[in-house]
């Protein structure tokens, strides 16, 4: 029997990377999915992707840190599908790499808005229409930023604490009610946000060299985040609450390391 | 000898509090203060007991949200005694105790703005004056809510896990440059900020129960705070950087527990 059967997922940040591979394991595992994107052609894409494999998904184009769009896209899986079982608050972006005397407010403001806020208004409007049903499952995208430096910028780092705090903090004002709240950490994993990186890695011949620093010596796809996803959100994953699970090939096991050479 | 003598020190948040008795501590070290706070009388009622007791000291009054202020207030200090060697970011708004569905987008980014980005804009400008003369040391007021559920308001614990962050992050953008940057979380500790909730708990004859949460079974004190900054702030905690220390009684040793439990 499929995980997800009968559930009703809503996942945001799904045009790419993480949100889409999620968007289409949902909805293999027998999820109605509403695939939630900044970008209208790349959601679209993903819905496409999912109705190509007999599945069921819904594309809408919104922005995840704005409220109106999170009441928005959670009444519509309601209206569409007659439900709330699970939502992935996944819509991120990265920042850049600007030097600490150079940061501005403006940019600052921006990361948190998205990659904080976004987490959660979702959980804000999810749990009106799961805790009167007294069950769901809200899993946020947090990072190894989160927990660790130099794995991004300042402000998109301290937005990703920010979430692991707001899934610890939520997971208590939601007590009783049958909902858990969960973030995963994903580590280095190539996505449409982290997509130059690997780039400049190619072009400058270093690609041997990426995802070396973690023991398992490999970036990540998003299928592998993707799946850790599914498990929080199935019923699996029911004494599972509160938690931030790394999803890092053991990265933020180690402290800084210098490299020996084989 | 005194374990500050002849440092330059600003401290936010000063008028009261953990601010207050750092400040107070810091000078009876040797160190000049700068207290700056938002509310004026306090911050002065600060500079004013120093200066009592034989130290030095100046007030400032400003938002440590605000990034002329904060640039101002380390260019003061400079211009007044020609260097900066601590900065203790430790001004922070609590956001009190709204349910999470009434919570709005407005005043998470209040409470974001005073309690992270203060200490953002504190590192950016300290480090300014730090880094050229190859040492200083900032310290951020973080919090056990930064760490764990049910210390704060989620938008106040989301602020002090970034503030965590943040001094992770800027001991690598400051590596090789002599200046550490720290956080200490604080627990129950009996200040300004937390004194309506303990008043509360207190006529609720809640007080006893609270204490016994932690395994020394009381709150703290600001001054048991201020000593920890001290430390992190002197020469003594020079292969201290990067770190978040919780100075909370134990609290966060714990995962909730049954308070009748033997353990």
């Amino acid at each position: 029997m499929p995980r997800l059967s009968g559930k009703v997922a809503v996942v945001t940040g799904a045009g790419s990377g993480i949100g889409r591979a999620a968007s289409i394991l949902f909805a293999a595992e027998g999820a109605r999915v509403i695939a939630v994107d900044k970008t209208t052609d790349a959601v679209n894409e993903t819905a496409a992707r999912v109705k190509a494999a007999k599945g069921t998904a819904q594309a809408v184009a919104a922005d995840a840190g704005s409220e109106a769009d999170v009441a928005a896209f959670i009444a519509k899986a309601i209206a569409d599908f007659g439900g709330l079982d699970v939502v992935w608050a996944n819509a991120g972006i990265g920042g850049g790499l600007v030097p600490l005397g150079e940061q501005t407010l403006e940019n600052w403001n921006e990361v948190l808005r998205v990659n904080l806020l976004g987490p959660f208004l979702a959980i804000k409007y999810a749990m009106k229409h799961m805790v009167p049903k007294g069950r769901g499952s809200i899993i946020c995208t947090a990072s190894v930023a989160g927990l660790r430096a130099n794995a991004a910028g300042h402000p998109y780092s301290a937005s990703k604490a920010g979430v692991i705090s707001l899934v610890q903090t939520s997971a208590y004002s939601l007590a009783g009610t049958g909902v858990r709240v969960n973030a995963i950490c994903p580590g280095l994993v190539e996505t449409g946000m982290t997509k130059p990186i690997f780039d400049r890695a190619r072009e400058s011949g270093n690609e041997s060299r990426i995802g070396q620093l973690n023991p398992l010596r490999r970036a990540a796809s998003p299928d592998e985040i993707a799946t850790v996803g599914l498990f929080l959100a199935s019923d699996d994953a029911s004494y599972v609450n509160g938690q931030a699970l790394p999803v890092d090939g053991g990265l933020t096991s180690s402290v800084p390391y210098v490299q020996q050479r084989v | 000898m005194p374990r500050l003598a002849g440092k330059v020190a600003v401290i936010t948040g000063a008028g009261s509090g953990i601010g207050e008795a750092t400040a107070l501590l810091f000078a009876t070290e040797g160190a000049k203060v700068l207290a700056f706070d938002k509310n004026a009388d306090t911050a002065r009622a600060t500079a004013d007991a120093i200066r009592a007791a034989g130290g030095t000291a100046e007030a400032m009054t400003g938002d440590a949200g605000e990034e002329a202020d904060v640039s101002r207030v380390f260019d003061a200090a400079v211009e007044k005694w020609g260097q900066l060697d601590i900065v203790f970011a430790n001004a922070g708004i609590p956001g009190g105790w709204i349910p999470l569905r009434d919570q709005t987008p407005e005043r998470w980014a209040e409470i974001l703005r005073v309690n992270l980005i203060g200490p953002f804009l504190a590192v950016k400008h300290a480090s300014r004056h730090m880094v050229p003369r190859g040492q200083g040391s900032i310290v951020c007021t973080a919090s056990v809510a930064g760490i764990n559920a049910n210390a704060g308001i989620h938008p106040y614990s989301a602020s002090k896990a970034g503030v965590i962050s943040l001094v992770k992050t800027s001991a690598y953008s400051l590596a090789g440059t002599g200046v550490r940057v720290n956080a200490v979380c604080p627990g129950i500790i009996e200040t300004g900020m937390t004194r309506p909730t303990i008043a509360r708990l207190r006529e609720l004859g809640r007080e006893v129960q609270m204490g016994k949460l932690t395994p020394l079974r009381r709150n703290g004190m600001p001054n048991e705070i201020a000593t920890m900054v001290l430390y992190l702030a002197s020469d003594e905690a020079s292969y201290v950087n990067g770190q978040a220390i919780a100075i909370d009684g134990g609290l966060t040793a714990s995962m909730p527990y049954d308070v009748g439990q033997k353990s």
